[in-house]
């Protein structure tokens, strides 16, 4: 018994298995009731898998993976074991089987069929090649969701299931599977009557009649129920079952004899004729001849641990579920006696044993030990194309569209002598995926690059191969197409979720390189600091209640993202529905606002099987990033977002802003879409994918960054249109290429002084950790949040929030006076040694100094210049150059920050105004003289009045310091640095 | 954009005659069809999955009626009830509207004949209002009448038609018949410099102030 635990969830000596079906096809030009075209059989059934995706039990063959290609056709993968009960059966060998194996083997399909049952699911599929075994002899169920996948049968063409096992009722209606009236009833009590019919075949190893068709089959079938009925007594009449007639009529009493009564018993229940009298299936696997295998309680208690508070940990206890911890293991059953069967057993189940062995090359056993959906993501990314792989056999052959069609067809649509597409057929085929060709991808990964540890990862010098290490520098579009590298990001973060909580930070700096996208889902919930019990909290919220927000609501879904076919599959709108009314429900103060189902979009893409933590992802998204966004009265908070994002444009891009503000084209007209839905109303979901990868490790002004970098990008475009071309390319967004947006968003965010980005409705949460990481590893930051801290200034050093109105009417940001200390590059830790005076230091910014010349002597921040009030407005009225302008001709490219006194905004806002028009027309160098010459003549045309004033622009960075800041600057103790004139 | 506006309705060619410009806008009930409308007569298309509209969207087209061209500035409007505040900044100095409701929806004409009310008492007095009763391919599940559409219209003054974005019917008809009813020489200003003529004028900042009542969102 070597460590079931580890290799539980590992592929181990399983394989990866394809198969392929196609959904029957809607006929041409139908339509919904809304007069829309239906949604197509194949995108149903890819909703339906997901829920198949997450099943764990130790006797389920797990899914994979689920595709759609062309022609409706679904390609699935699995788990697959290399022998099937068919197989032994065909050896013949189940006779001599000793009874305690063979109620092992029993033991294991019902307590799966059982636990199936209690996800809501009917097998119907059971057969002996559907039942496979591992090389210890566990049974592994196959291909059991075909049945549910299709909506009990009706969204394919085939028939579903053995018809042989089939109780009496389902074969009198199954011409008629998708009748909704009869049909449930029916189905659940249908499990146990197959696996009744599946024992007898298992105890006896002989089927019962080997030789008749299907027909005759069913025709002795009913033949016996009828004989039976009739045979029961009247008052037992509903709890009539078939076994002794059935035994009988096939001549198996023989063996029946032999079996103890309790065997007999269980046959009984699952072979009563009335299903609502037939035993359920958990009965079934609570049975006494079962008493043996019985697991101990470790699965339900995993399961318990779930339920009842899970709080969100990444990495589920499957491990857990899938041990082994059942009391006799396969082997154990066969005794002393049955030894010689024992061996044959041996050599059908391990036949392909060797093989493993062989393979033992060091990396293919290390990867063996990731899990099934691991390993086929990166056979994906090694080059696997499951298309390829069926056409390789033969299991989809093109056929030349011009066969295709049909010999006749009639105006009104109808078409006749089309042959029927074999192609389409239903065929049971298991390809199985070579691993090869990731092995040789993979072949020089040291098998220490597959564990690594923590205290590697957070030094960052963990095992892995150069080349790893190499690929951080590559564009991130090549990184999530090398397998070695997403090999590599994907162990690490497995090994930092496992960890979470206490992983957390590490985790953020990993994501600020990228993020694996197989991890996506569980790695954004770990960055929104998601740590209460989700499913309680989604538990207890009410979904349900209609309320007055359901119509829009339901109108909303169906036009969401649907080009993604789980977010268009009905089971994606029903979940989809679920948690919007969740949210609503549980935010009271908040209502619905389109736009909060872009929103959720994401977080229910990647959590499609977990709607309590796409909801829990989404409450705090909002919470960190939108607060106040959907309050019924939302219009203070996004005025003030908006009037911030203006600054934020001015504040990088005066020549943009100049053009826009000119031409009318006003946040208010383009951007609420970009916010209220933080860019999934703007994007696909794969760019939204990566921008919020990186947003999420922003705090809550990061967003307004975005805005900034995605016209920034647009630029050239927008500097040259008009309005109306302008608002033409947003309404359909062009283009974006959203890894140079991120960058370009980053890239501003670092040179933004916070305060710039100060919102008083921004959400009320810490950001200590947040802040870090978009930032500490920027020596020129100008967020120096140590220098600060040290300083412990007075609070009046911090930006207060503006009313609306003049937060409306400026043009260009305030900044905090702690800002402008960082700014100006003074640590504060030494305020005794500061820069010697006279020294300026060398910053990006250029203070100017508005008060009149006496109060600037007395003291003023070191390296300002003073052009008093006074001088502004002799040099609006007087069009001769003033000398005192000089200084900011030589300042261009620098941060101007305006500093004046209390009151004097209106003034601060004039020179900001004049010195911005004129250092300007430096701002660009190849053009000095020409533009030396431009300036005179706007300024020949420009009118000195405070309203025109703000007509004509910054085209430099420039920034008014709060003006309340100024005389506490002054009165502050650093007399030493201010004042040395 | 390079697709825009290059289906649908095209000027004829002859280069002669008057441009005008109008500014319109596209009122009702969410989902009744609004940007579906739009994106008919502007490109042509009818998508299934059209996304739903927050704040506003733009468009525009050009038709030719006899010698004169006819530019349509389009704003396509939020329609869910939340985002009505908006709505003011859009038809302030829209020369056309359209109302739309969905004739398989009897509370999205209640709806449209609100917003009739508010434009009535709001808007330039001089606007051209055509009310539209789309998604006209869903007959079997009609709930609002053609002639209690019609009546409600006449009584009102509006230009009346049913249309269907799907499968394109009245779509152009009823642009083009806004564009009849428009005053098209009687404006002041020469017709040919669209900026700056009266009758088409963008929304400019003068529109946003907040001084002129205009909210976002509220
Ligand atoms: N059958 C039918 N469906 C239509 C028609 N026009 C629009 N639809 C569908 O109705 C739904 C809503 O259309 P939209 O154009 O998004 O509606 P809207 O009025 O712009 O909605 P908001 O943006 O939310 O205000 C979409 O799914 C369209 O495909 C039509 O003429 N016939
Ligand atoms: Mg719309």
């Amino acid at each position: 018994m070597v460590s079931f635990v580890r290799r539980s969830t590992s592929l181990d000596d399983a394989a990866l298995g394809a198969s392929t079906f196609t959904a029957s096809l809607h006929s041409i030009e139908s339509c919904g009731s809304d007069g829309l075209p239906l949604t197509p059989n194949a995108i149903k059934i890819l909703g339906r898998f997901e829920v198949l995706r997450n099943l764990s039990h130790p006797n389920l063959c797990r899914y994979v993976h689920m595709e759609r290609g062309k022609h409706e056709r679904l390609m699935c993968v699995t788990e697959t074991f290399s022998a099937t009960l068919q197989e032994c059966f065909d050896a013949e060998i189940f006779e001599a089987t000793p009874m305690k194996v063979k109620l092992k083997i029993l033991y294991d399909i019902v307590d799966a069929v059982a636990y199936l049952r209690s996800q809501g699911i009917l097998h119907r599929n059971l057969r002996l090649s559907n039942i496979m075994l591992d090389a210890r002899g566990n049974v592994k169920l196959f291909d059991f969701g075909l049945f549910h996948l299709t909506d009990s049968g009706c969204l394919v063409s085939f028939p579903i299931g053995n018809i042989e096992y089939f109780a009496p009722e389902v074969l009198s209606m199954s011409h008629k599977p998708c009748d909704p009236s009869y049909a449930y009833l029916a189905n659940t009590a249908c499990d146990a009557w197959i696996i009744g019919m599946l024992s007898l075949e298992i105890l006896t190893g002989r089927r019962l009649w080997p030789e008749l068709s299907a027909d005759a089959f069913c025709i002795n079938l009913f033949k016996v129920v009828e004989i039976a009925w009739l045979n029961s007594s009247s008052r037992m009449k509903s709890q009539t079952d078939v076994l002794d007639e059935l035994v009988r009529a096939a001549g198996l009493d023989r063996y029946i004899e032999e079996w103890s009564d309790e065997i007999k018993s269980f046959l009984r229940q699952c072979l009563v004729i009335h299903p609502n009298f037939r035993a359920e299936v958990q009965e079934l696997a609570n049975h006494a001849i079962f008493t043996d295998f019985r697991r101990l309680t470790v699965r339900s208690s995993a399961k318990t641990m779930r339920s009842q508070g899970r709080h969100f940990l990444p990495i589920h206890l499957e491990a857990v579920g899938n041990a082994d911890t059942s009391t006799l293991s396969f082997w154990n059953c066969f005794g002393e006696v049955g030894e010689e069967i024992a061996a044959i057993w041996r050599s059908i189940l391990q036949k392909n044993a060797s093989d493993v062995e062989n393979l033992d090359s060091n990396s293919s056993k290390h990867l063996l030990q990731q899990s099934p959906k691991e390993v086929f993501f990166l056979w994906q990314l090694a080059g696997g194309d499951l298309d390829t792989e069926f056409r390789k056999v033969g299991l989809i052959r093109t056929k030349p569209p011009i066969l295709c069609l049909p010999r006749l067809g009639l105006l009104e649509g109808e078409m006749f002598g089309m042959e029927r597409d074999k192609n389409r057929a239903y065929n049971k085929a298991l390809v199985e995926l070579s691993l090869d060709q990731l092995r040789s991808r993979l072949q020089n990964l040291s098998p220490r690059s597959y564990y690594p540890l923590l205290d590697e990862i957070e030094k960052s010098d963990g095992p892995f191969s150069e080349s790893s290490k190499e690929a951080v520098k590559l564009p991130l579009v090549i990184r999530e197409k090398d397998v070695e590298y997403q090999l590599h990001r994907m162990l690490v973060f497995k090994r930092l979720l496992e960890g979470y909580p206490f992983t957390r930070s590490i985790i953020l700096k990993e994501a600020r390189n990228d993020i694996s996208p197989f991890y996506r889902a569980e790695v954004w919930a770990s960055l929104l600091d998601v740590i209460s019990d989700v499913e309680a909290d989604y538990e207890a919220v009410d979904k349900e209640t209609p309320t007055a927000t359901d119509r829009q609501i339901e109108v909303d879904i169906p036009r969401c993202h649907q080009y993604d076919e789980l977010l268009a599959s009905p089971t994606g709108h029903q979940k989809f529905k679920r948690i919007l009314k969740a949210w609503v429900a549980s935010h009271p103060q908040y209502v619905y606002w389109q736009g909060l189902d872009s929103l959720c979009a994401p977080f229910l893409r990647l959590n499609f099987c977990d709607e309590a933590l796409a909801f829990a992802c989404l409450s705090k998204f909002i919470d960190k990033y939108l607060a106040g966004f959907f309050l019924k009265d939302n219009s203070p908070v996004i005025q003030e977002y908006l009037a911030t994002f203006s600054h934020l444009i001015a504040f990088h891009d005066p020549q943009l802003f100049n053009h826009l503000d000119e031409i009318g084209f006003i946040p208010e007209l383009y951007a609420i879409p970009w916010f209220l839905t933080m860019y999934t109303h703007v994007f696909p979901l794969p760019k939204i994918l990566h921008l919020w990868d990186k947003l999420l490790l922003g705090p809550p002004s990061f967003p307004l960054c975005v805005g900034v970098g995605l016209l920034h990008q647009l630029r050239d475009s927008l500097l040259s249109f008009s309005f109306n071309d302008c608002i033409l390319l947003f309404s359909d967004m062009p283009q974006i290429d959203i890894e140079r947006c991120v960058q370009d968003s980053i890239r501003f965010f670092r040179s933004t002084p916070p305060s710039v980005l100060h919102r008083s409705h921004e959400a009320k949460i810490s950001f200590k950790v947040i802040g870090e990481h978009l930032v500490d590893d920027l020596p020129d930051m100008v967020h120096s949040a140590s220098a600060s801290d040290k300083l412990n200034l007075s609070r009046e050093l911090e930006i207060h929030a503006l009313p609306l109105a003049s937060l409306k009417s400026e043009k260009c940001p305030r900044i905090s006076a702690k800002d402008l200390l960082d700014l100006l590059n003074w640590h504060m830790g030494s305020p005794e040694t500061p820069t010697s005076p006279g020294e300026s230091p060398k910053t990006k910014v250029l203070p100017v100094d508005v008060r009149p010349k006496e109060e600037f002597q007395k003291g003023c921040v070191p390296g300002s210049v003073n052009i008093p009030l006074q001088v502004v407005l002799d040099f609006e009225q007087n069009v001769t150059t003033s000398t005192e302008f000089d200084v900011l001709f030589a300042a261009r490219g620098k941060i101007i920050v305006v500093v004046g006194n209390r009151g004097n905004s209106g003034a601060v806002r004039g020179i900001v105004c004049i010195m911005n028009f004129t250092t300007s027309q430096l701002s660009n160098n190849d053009h000095l003289a020409r533009l030396m010459k431009f300036p005179i003549r706007r300024f020949a045309n420009w009118r000195p009045s405070t309203e025109s004033c703000s007509n004509y622009l910054l085209e430099i960075k420039s920034t008014v310091l709060k003006e309340t800041c100024i005389s506490y600057l002054i009165r502050l103790k650093y007399t030493v640095t201010f004042g040395e004139n | 954009m390079a697709a825009r506006g290059n289906t649908g309705p095209k000027p004829n060619g002859s280069a002669q005659g008057k441009i005008c410009q109008f500014k319109l806008v596209l009122l009702g009930e969410s989902a009744v069809g609004k940007s579906s409308l739009v994106l008919r007569f502007v490109k042509g298309q009818f998508h299934e999955y059209q996304e739903s509209t927050i704040g506003a969207a733009f468009m525009t087209q050009t038709v030719c009626l006899d010698d004169t061209t006819v530019k349509f500035e389009i704003w396509d409007t939020a329609g869910q009830e939340r985002y009505h505040s908006l709505a003011p900044m859009y038809y302030r100095g829209a020369q056309a509207a359209i109302v739309v409701y969905d004739i398989s929806n009897q509370d999205t004409f209640g709806r449209a004949k609100g917003w009739v009310k508010e434009l009535q008492r709001q808007a330039s007095p001089t606007i051209v209002i055509a009310l539209a009763g789309n998604k006209s391919d869903l007959a079997s599940k009609r709930m609002v009448e053609y002639d209690e559409a019609q009546t409600y219209a006449e009584e009102h003054g509006l230009l009346f038609m049913e249309t269907s974005a799907k499968t394109a019917m009245n779509v152009n008809d009823i642009f083009l018949a806004i564009a009849k009813k428009l005053p098209k020489s009687g404006g002041p200003g020469p017709g040919g410099d669209a900026g700056s003529s009266a009758t088409g004028r963008r929304i400019t900042e003068a529109d946003n102030q907040p001084s002129s009542g205009a909210s976002c969102c509220k």
